[in-house]
């Protein structure tokens, strides 16, 4: 579908089944490429100059899209990102624990719409219950937590979601159900073959 | 005189990015919302992804392994597969089973038992 990328990460299909949302996660992007409609086959940047380092994107209940940032921008982090040859340095001639790297004593999770608007943030400032977030999903009014750095699995009330809510049912279920325009989405699924 | 100062910078450092960092308001106002997130369960080193099938189980990708938990809180956790390569993100659908990306490798498809249904090692260009 697409190449030449920097590190893409984070693929979901969109709500009405008719994009694929997905993030770069060195360049602090949401992408979003058309699979269906109008503009099938076009690509556009949906978010960009995101405060941090995007990871997985999830539907949430109320139309939009829960997305973790893995660690958070600074200054002198985004300086490295744009020399390649200090990066190269950094590597070789450091070990890999002195290396510059992102914020990670931080938890994030934005919440965004088809529009790209960032509606709400759940933050973890001190990085104490769940820092280095790299994916979550909704289930029936909670949201669950993960992060590839930490040692535990969170979940967190959502008071004001859909508490019959499944992320399988919306991605799945409901869409065939519906007959939406997704069918080349599905269609994926069947190259799974065989053992 | 920060006029002067700009006008300085510009003779002086032609190529000098602007800090480009947005400013955390608005939507991504700072907040301690996520210390209100309770842990589940008992220790789980490095979960990386999370899906939850019909039945409730939550599965959850830790280094090569996909965990199945289960139970009240998911506190009962059950190796479902290991792999040669670490698990990253997972999906489910009634139709495929639990998928399961293994890096190096493809999409794993399993039953509820982590039993192999398939491999997607390569689509269509």
């Amino acid at each position: 579908m697409l190449s030449d990328l920097a590190f893409p990460n984070g693929v979901c299909i969109s709500h009405d089944g008719r994009a694929v949302l997905w993030v770069s996660t060195w360049l602090c992007r949401i992408y979003r490429y058309w699979i269906a409609g109008d503009r099938f086959g076009q690509l556009e940047v949906l978010a960009e100059n995101l405060p941090g380092y995007p990871d997985n994107i999830n539907r949430a209940s109320d139309g939009t899209y829960w997305l973790a940032l893995v660690g958070i921008r600074s200054p002198v982090y985004d300086l490295a990102m744009a020399d390649p040859s200090f990066r190269m340095r950094m590597v070789k001639q450091i070990p890999p624990d002195e290396w510059l790297c992102p914020g990670i004593n931080f938890g994030c999770i934005i919440k965004f719409d088809d529009d790209g608007n960032v509606r709400e943030s759940l933050w973890d400032p001190g990085g104490i219950s769940h820092p280095t977030i790299t994916s979550m999903r909704e289930h029936k009014g909670y949201l669950y937590i993960g992060g590839l750095e930490n040692n535990r699995i969170g979940r967190l009330s959502l008071p004001d979601a859909d508490p019959t809510w499944t992320s399988w049912d919306s991605y799945w279920a409901r869409s065939e159900r519906e007959k939406s325009n997704s069918a080349s989405v599905y269609a994926r699924t069947d190259h799974v073959v065989s053992a | 005189m920060s006029l002067v100062r700009d006008i300085v910078d510009r003779v002086f450092f032609p190529h000098r990015d602007v800090h480009s960092i947005p400013v955390l308001d608005a939507g991504f106002s700072p907040n301690e919302k996520l210390d209100l997130a309770r842990q589940i369960g008992g220790q789980v080193q490095a979960p990386d992804a999370l899906t939850v099938d019909a039945h409730g189980t939550l599965f959850v990708s830790t280094g090569k392994n996909v965990l199945a938990c289960t139970g009240r809180d998911f506190e009962v956790r059950k190796p479902l597969i290991s792999f040669d390569a670490n698990a990253g993100a997972l999906a489910w659908s009634e139709k495929t089973g639990l998928l399961v990306c293994v890096s190096g490798s493809g999409v794993c498809s399993l039953d509820h038992t982590g039993k192999v249904k398939g491999w997607l090692k390569a689509i269509d260009r």
